[in-house]
């Protein structure tokens, strides 16, 4: 991949994640210094992913890592692809504005990135000639060859009771893992839209990672968790639904809770799908809700720069999925190689206002 | 009596709360170990975490800033919880201050309750 591939690939990502960014607008939270310590991720993702994405492929194809999606608990999806690509250009990013990018190594640095990504993003869209979500109008079906199973395994909402314990269960999960994340959508990720043979749709939901992970602060609530990952399918009726690559689902309308006329949740931690009955939607959403006040309470109490670090580890350990399943043993300590910026980075405090006056595809700066 | 507007996350009939400033964690603890229900709450960053904890308990938030797609607002999407967005507010009530917040409409509209 030479210097005007690199380039094409800056700009491609520049345009779409210069609108999603202007979409979100703001991410900062009074619980977690979160624009802190993704400065800090990124650029420990500039200077590091390169090497890491040689040596998984050298481990597994990444055309067999994006194929490995299709699969339930993976998490080989929409965002942890677009972060592969995406961190490592914000940190690029941030060093520009530090005036500490060497633009002369910078397509070394860049290319084997790239080159990861589109290998596996491929596949990961099987091969039909889009890269993401985007490229494919809101797009992503991963699971298209479970369909029929994930539609089997669903029932009828009965009643108004049940759709609250349905919402009840989607709203408790979805909240919990933004927590367990540190405050990233990434924990939980939506799919879709699988277009049904009766002309309604399906928004599958994977929530992942519930328990006790490599999350170190999970340790001390995740063992309480009745399951580990689970998959929410939602089948909606007089919804139009797409998807964005951060795994966010947009429907029109906007509502679309009240639209849910079948809905199954599945234990998918093994790689299939085992049905999930009432009761133990209720202790799962019983287990949500304790463990996110314990753990509210638990990073309340922690330092701001302990925060800041853990939120780094969750960002950089977005490449993390696709080592395990190769079989790689990586060093996932940070922060470690944005110790020189560290003390500046620290003190962001704060959202970084949207680029509104920026031209999308100049969102990345190309290499001159 | 308008004080305010924004962008709502969803269509919602009118609710009434007790307006309550929610800046640092210490504050959401507080309403964790006692009640947030009956809380409309003001907060000035659109993360989702912030009000993890006492989410489901609150009658509506009012965000100054973000989107709908902002994180904040996509929770509250989830919990159907009344959300407005990016509000601007002509004058804050005090904590405790009755207020309404009103998504029925194109914008949600903030209200002061007499």
């Amino acid at each position: 991949m030479n210097k005007d591939d690199v380039n094409r690939w800056i700009t491609y990502h520049g345009e779409i994640s210069y609108t999603l960014t202007m979409q979100r607008t703001a991410l900062e939270s009074a619980l977690i210094p979160v624009t802190a310590y993704i400065t800090i991720a990124a650029v420990e993702c500039y200077r590091r992913y390169p090497e890491m994405v040689q040596q998984i492929a050298d481990a597994m194809p990444p055309e067999e890592l994006g194929r490995a999606g299709h699969e339930f608990a993976t998490q080989i999806d929409n965002v942890h692809l677009w972060a592969v690509s995406n961190f490592p250009l914000v940190g690029r990013v941030v060093l520009g504005g530090a005036g500490m990018l060497d633009f002369d190594a910078d397509a070394a640095r860049m290319a084997p990135v790239f080159d990861f990504w589109q290998r596996a993003a491929s596949t990961y869209r099987f091969e039909d000639g889009t890269h993401q979500a985007w490229d494919a109008g809101g797009h992503a079906t991963p699971y298209r060859a479970h369909v029929d199973k994930i539609r089997a395994g669903c029932v009828p909402v009965r009643d108004d009771a049940h759709r609250t314990q349905i919402t009840r269960l989607n709203a408790l999960l979805t909240s919990y893992l933004f927590l367990l994340w540190f405050d990233t959508r990434s924990g939980y990720q939506d799919t879709g839209p699988y277009l049904l043979d009766d002309g309604r749709v399906m928004l599958l939901r994977s929530f992942g990672r519930l328990g006790v992970s490599h999350f170190p602060w999970s340790a001390a609530i995740g063992s309480a968790m009745p399951y580990s990952d689970v998959l929410g399918a939602f089948v909606l009726d007089g919804v139009d639904l797409t998807v964005t690559d951060f795994g966010t689902s947009v429907t029109h309308p906007e509502d679309y809770l009240p639209h849910v006329v079948e809905f199954g949740l599945f234990d998918t931690a093994s790689g299939g799908l085992v049905p999930i009955d009432d009761r133990g939607v209720d202790a799962l959403a019983a287990a949500a809700k304790a463990a996110t006040k314990q753990l509210y309470r638990n990073i309340a109490a922690m330092e701001r720069r302990d925060k800041i670090n853990a939120g780094a580890y969750v960002y950089f350990t977005f490449l993390r999925p696709f080592a395990e399943l190769a079989g790689v043993e990586l060093d996932w300590t940070v922060p470690r190689d944005s110790m020189d910026l560290y003390p500046f980075l620290e003190l962001i405090d704060g959202s970084i206002p949207a680029p509104v006056d920026q031209v999308p595809t100049d969102y990345y700066a190309r290499i001159p | 009596m308008e004080i305010g507007r924004g962008t709502k996350v969803l269509d919602a009939a009118p609710v009434r709360g007790s307006w309550r400033r929610l800046s640092s964690p210490d504050d959401v603890l507080t309403l964790m170990d006692t009640t947030a229900e009956g809380v409309v709450a003001c907060v000035a960053d659109a993360g989702a975490t912030f009000l993890a904890p006492i989410f489901d308990e609150l009658t509506a938030i009012v965000c100054l800033s973000g989107t709908p797609m902002s994180h904040i607002g996509i929770v509250s999407r989830e919990y159907q919880v009344p959300c407005i967005m990016a509000a601007v507010l002509g004058s804050e009530p005090a904590d405790g201050d009755a207020v309404e917040v009103d998504c029925s409409g194109a914008e949600g509209v903030v209200r002061s309750v007499s």
